[in-house]
């Protein structure tokens, strides 16, 4: 009994008294291995009688988990100190630049774009697609533009030469995104529709404010009882949820485009205080958009009976938008590829637009 | 168009202020470009007296006067000759505006004396150029705001001047009487007709006209003239010349005033022939090839013979509808005119303006359409106005041709207003507004049937009575109505698959580190020549520059640009890329979508921790392996084509095909050579994907099931020294194939090749070293399976590339 005891008050003092793990382990070896204290007092239990078995293997069993727990303990916290005593002396220098690579952009069009796809989406727009060299016919006479149409003069056209073995009159880039109505409606089931055309569109005009390649939207709804009240609820919403802004207030000007009759041009309210501009309140007005009803000549350029159907259809700047929405101040430097610029202007693709998280 | 609020008054009585009649012409269409009233400029000017002058102390050209101004009296320094006491003035105290200075004045010392303010010259208010003094007032009335004394003194200084911005089909309103008419139409004021009045002639014109046929069916169909003897061709009056200054035209002399006041206030633009320099009778006829006329611009123009001019028996002396001769046009000698009142067809008025490059007051209206049934009554306005103002004897008129207006009337239903535009308008109010507007409208049973003005060559067609009633009523009653959904349900699909993959390309592209770029779709014909694979060169008849004369047969050119824009910049660091369009034809639908990119530079700022490194080609192919990915390709089924167009560098870059023929994308190392000609400072890494190959590709994305093999997987590294064009996909190939199912994994993950690697492993060799996975799905491998596959790869490799294991 005397023995078990003072074996495990010697191991323990040992255990306690150490300071290093080499130490440690050494006690180990003396007390648990092959040829230990313990070792050799655990071997003596087969020696003995049942009885003396009975009462003595429990308690040879428990000093032997007791040194074990001791020993773990022990080097627990001679590691703990080892850590302690090395971390104390650490040291970094966490204001140093953080790891970073160049990062990759949105263009603004291409946002905006997405951004007004999703509203219109919504609605129940769907997006149509047509070709950027276009002919006469769908860039003019089938929207209700004759060749001698004054209004004709005033887009500023582009032709495109004739390639070799081509023949025919020359075709056109389009100068507005239009023509895509038209072959939309004159498809077997173009109508009813709902479409959104955004798109590259081009004119020769090259200053301050203008670029020759520009982006519109176009948008047209045709039904059997599409009306004009119907136009404005869809362009406030539109404007309502793109600026984000709870009262929209438009204002519809009477206007022409010889592809819509009644037209309208469309202001929307804003202020201008030192010159910063915020749209749906103040006292002026801004354009930012042109519309109308069909024009019946344009329903029957595409065999569509204007006396069944009828419907609107606008068209806007997609540059304009982003410059409204986002502050930009000048439209040449969307395309002038600045790398600053993009990063600056340009978003992160992770922020991919969606109605429903807000745009 | 401009006018004056004073001319406006003429034909219009109405008492609403200034902000009424614009809010008015905005609604109507006639949008307002600019306002500009004088009244809020001069109110800020304070009228004085001048109650005493003294000499400047300290200089001999100043004086210092004491200006008394109702209630005070201030000091004012003033460098002026005609300064004298009892003198009315015109004082801007510190801090007003002064807009002939283009700022506000302050306290000043001048000279050592404080002057509290200025007495202003003309010149200095914007009234005129004269500067020579100051203002000395009648009648003063100390303490008064200019604007009363101008009111009361000289109105038409203070007159408002509007501009409107007329779209194509108003011609009626490209005069002031039709402004006039449309506003009467909306409710404001009442209209006064003009008062033309009879012209009693004494004899027959000495002049005759006659319409040649090439011209009487269309071009002028109708032709007006007058003699007018013994007139006096002095300066117009006063109210004449106000009229056309305050519009920006300069009074020249009372004929030629004169005809320029009838063309802006009724659309009708006359020309006054000086009758003693017409050789015998005037024709009308197309011009002679090579036939010249001397234009009053004092442009000589080449004429041909679609174009219709007026000649006499000697040479042209008019363009028709556009311009007069210098030769016979009216000077201050002038004593005997021939008037004309003309109607040219708008088509051709307009192709000759355009071949002749020739824009005037009067084609711009005869192109848009001048009101036919008003040639006569503008000849007589013109004649009436004329002999009151210069006198003269008018002799009978000369007519020609007879008036081609045709009477047009259209059926409306008065419920189609309601149903295009969902305002309800009361029958009545709609007869009301087209009756002002100058229609005819007859009311049989609410079955109404207009008749269309001679003015109004616009309107043709039911929905533009429509647009009549609601362009007057106002688009601002429009009531917003919501626009039925016509999905049920949630809303799918609103963009194709295609659509949707180039959006997920273009995310994918960005959050790899390129920015996205959008550049104009004209290059230059060089860059179009070098780039267009064989497609044919699509140019602009009308290019606005000759670094935009191509549209694009690829996208490269134009990122390229932009990269020696950016390295002009100072910016090295570059990686972007665009999607667009790009052409190969000049027929619609010769185009077709692509994706290019760019890299060169680092891909980091330059740092501390030294993991700065070049961009290189396996980034470009990275991009396009992910993009193809994107759109559901299987990269196994991929091959590298080494046969790439010049403008890459010939060895170091590859078309991606699927299957043998089918080009996806092309990707390597710019050609140096095209660099160089570019001024590049290095040699960027291309790429580009052929975005509508990529995305008709019509597989549905299976589901494919998740497999983690519990079993444990063993990783072997081998080194191979292999001939120096070996490709790697070769060897990971050959290794593949041993056992598809057991080696789940290849990477290559050393590289030992150049100089170094020559001397140490012999000419022309490279080292390629590889991590395989060997893992089985169905149980733990076996040592000696391991060692078996060990071995094969080892033997197949070194047999199938001749070359060793390392």
């Amino acid at each position: 009994m005397s023995d078990i005891k003072q074996t495990e008050d010697i191991f323990l003092k040992l255990i306690a008294s150490t300071k290093n793990i080499n130490d440690l382990e050494a006690i180990r070896i003396k007390a648990l291995g092959k040829k230990g204290e313990v070792t050799k007092l655990m071997k003596t239990i087969s020696l003995m009688e049942e009885e003396e078995r009975r009462t003595k293997a429990p308690l040879l069993n428990a000093l032997k988990d007791k040194i074990i727990e001791n020993i773990e303990k022990k080097k627990l916290s001679i590691n703990t100190d080892i850590l302690n005593e090395k971390i104390s002396t650490e040291w970094l220098d966490i204001s140093r630049p953080s790891r970073s690579r160049h990062k990759g952009k949105i263009h603004p069009i291409s946002q905006v774009t997405e951004e007004i796809v999703e509203i219109f989406s919504d609605l129940g727009f769907s997006i149509a697609e047509g070709p950027q060299i276009e002919s006469d016919w769908y860039n003019f006479d089938a929207l209700n533009i004759p060749p001698e149409h004054p209004a004709r003069q005033e887009f500023d056209t582009f032709y495109v030469e004739k390639s070799k073995n081509k023949i025919g009159e020359p075709n056109v880039l389009r100068t507005h995104t239009s023509p895509v109505q038209i072959r939309h409606m004159e498809k077997n089931n173009g109508v009813p529709c709902r479409i959104i055309v955004p798109g590259k569109v081009f004119r020769s005009d090259y200053d301050q404010t203008h670029t020759p390649m520009f982006n519109q939207l176009e948008g047209l709804a045709i039904d059997k009882d599409i009306n004009m009240g119907h136009l404005k609820w869809t362009l406030e919403e539109f404007c309502r949820v793109f600026f984000d802004i709870d009262d929209v207030v438009l204002r519809f000007r009477s206007s022409h485009f010889p592809f819509t009759e009644p037209s309208a041009e469309v202001d929307i309210k804003c202020s201008w205080d030192d010159g910063l501009l915020k749209l749906g309140q103040g006292e002026s007005w801004l354009e930012i958009l042109g519309s109308g009803m069909v024009h019946p000549n344009v329903l029957m350029a595409c065999n569509v009976d204007p006396l069944v159907y009828q419907g609107f259809a606008f068209g806007m700047g997609i540059d304009r938008l982003a410059m409204l929405k986002y502050g930009i101040p000048d439209l040449r430097s969307f395309f002038d590829s600045d790398i600053r610029w993009l990063d600056h202007y340009g978003f992160d693709p992770l922020h991919k637009p969606s109605i429903h998280n807000g745009l | 168009m401009k006018f004056s609020i004073s001319w406006l008054k003429t034909y219009l009585q109405y008492n609403e202020n200034i902000d009424v009649v614009l809010d008015c012409l905005n609604d109507l269409g006639l949008e307002v470009e600019s306002a500009e009233d004088p009244t809020n400029v001069y109110r800020n000017f304070i009228v004085g007296r001048i109650d005493k002058v003294e000499k400047h102390p300290n200089a001999d050209k100043l004086k210092v006067c004491k200006v008394f101004l109702g209630k005070d009296t201030k000091d004012i320094v003033c460098g002026a000759n005609n300064v004298e006491t009892g003198m009315g003035v015109v004082v801007a105290l510190p801090g007003t505006y002064v807009p002939g200075l283009g700022n506000k004045i302050s306290i000043g010392k001048i000279r050592g004396v404080e002057s509290h303010g200025m007495m202003c010259s003309e010149l200095e208010l914007n009234l005129s150029d004269e500067h020579d003094g100051i203002i000395s007032l009648k009648n003063p009335k100390v303490g008064a705001n200019f604007s009363e004394w101008l009111s009361s003194n000289d109105p038409d200084k203070i007159d408002p001047v509007i501009e409107i911005g007329i779209t194509p089909n108003r011609p009626d309103a490209l005069g002031v009487y039709g402004i006039a008419r449309d506003l009467y139409a909306k409710g404001l004021g009442k209209l006064i007709p003009r008062k033309i009045g009879d012209i009693y002639s004494t004899f027959d014109s000495p002049v005759d006209v006659v319409l040649d046929n090439s011209v009487s069916k269309k071009d002028c169909p109708y032709f007006l003239g007058r003699y007018i003897k013994g007139i006096n061709n002095s300066s117009s009056p006063d109210w004449l010349q106000n009229r056309l200054i305050k519009i920006g035209l300069r009074p020249i002399s009372g004929l030629v005033d004169l005809t320029n006041f009838l063309t802006f206030d009724s659309a009708r633009p006359l020309h006054a022939f000086d009758a003693d320099r017409l050789e015998g009778d005037l024709v009308v006829r197309k011009a002679k090839n090579g036939e010249e006329l001397k234009a009053l611009d004092g442009n000589v123009y080449k004429l041909d013979d679609t174009m219709t001019v007026i000649a006499d028996s000697k040479c042209v002396q008019a363009i028709g509808g556009i311009i007069g001769g210098e030769n016979s046009g009216c000077s201050e000698s002038t004593k005997n005119i021939f008037i004309e009142s003309a109607y040219f067809d708008p088509i051709s008025t307009a192709k000759t303006g355009r071949k002749l490059g020739l824009i005037t007051d009067a084609r711009y209206r005869f192109e848009r359409g001048i009101d036919p049934s008003f040639t006569k009554a503008g000849l007589e306005y013109y004649t009436k106005l004329a002999l009151d103002l210069f006198g003269g004897e008018p002799s009978n008129l000369v007519i020609s041709g007879k008036n081609p207006h045709i009477p047009k009337k259209f059926k409306i239903d008065h419920a189609k207003v309601e149903k295009i535009t969902g305002i309800k308008i009361k029958i009545e109010k709609q007869i009301d507004i087209l009756s002002k507007l100058g229609f005819t409208v007859e009311n049989k049973n609410r079955c109404l049937t207009v008749h269309v003005p001679s003015w109004r060559p616009d309107v043709t067609g039911e929905i533009d009575l429509v647009e009549e009633v609601i362009r007057v009523t106002s688009l601002n009653k429009l009531n917003s109505t919501p626009l039925p959904r016509n999905d049920f349900g949630v809303s799918v699909n609103k963009i194709n698959k295609s659509q949707r993959n180039i959006s997920k390309i273009r995310r994918f592209l960005a959050s790899n580190g390129l920015k996205e770029t959008i550049n104009y779709s004209f290059i230059d014909k060089e860059s179009a020549e070098i780039f267009c694979d064989d497609k044919d060169l699509v140019m602009l008849s009308n290019s606005i520059s000759k670094e935009m004369t191509n549209l694009r047969p690829s996208l490269i050119p134009g990122l390229l640009d932009v990269v020696k824009k950016n390295q002009a910049r100072g910016l090295n660091d570059i990686a972007i890329f665009e999607i667009g369009q790009i052409f190969y034809g000049s027929e619609p639908g010769e185009e077709t979508l692509e994706l290019s990119g760019v890299f060169t530079g680092y891909s980091n700022d330059r740092n501390a921790f030294q993991d700065r490194r070049s961009y290189d080609i396996y980034d470009a192919k990275f991009c396009i392996e992910e993009s193809l990915k994107t759109a559901g390709i299987n990269l196994d089924s991929l091959f590298l084509d080494r046969e790439v167009p010049s403008y890459f560098h010939p060895h170091k870059s590859a078309f991606i095909k699927l299957g043998k023929f089918k080009k996806l994308a092309i990707f390597g190392e710019l050609n140096p050579i095209i660099s160089n000609k570019y001024g590049l400072k290095n040699h960027p890494v291309i790429f580009s994907i052929f975005l509508e190959k990529v995305t008709e590709n019509k597989n549905k994305s299976k589901n494919v099931k998740f497999i983690n093999s519990p079993y444990p997987s063993v990783i072997r590294d081998f080194a191979f020294v292999v001939d120096k064009k070996t490709e790697a996909i070769k060897i990971i190939k050959i290794i593949k194939n041993i056992n598809r199912e057991l080696i789940t994994g290849i990477k290559l993950f050393d590289v030992f090749d150049g100089q170094k690697a020559h001397d140490q492993i012999g000419a022309n060799k490279k080292s390629l070293a590889f991590e395989v996975t060997i893992q089985s799905n169905e149980r733990t491998l076996k040592e000696i399976e391991i060692e078996d596959l060990s071995h094969k790869i080892i033997t197949n490799v070194t047999e199938q590339t001749g070359g060793n294991l390392r």
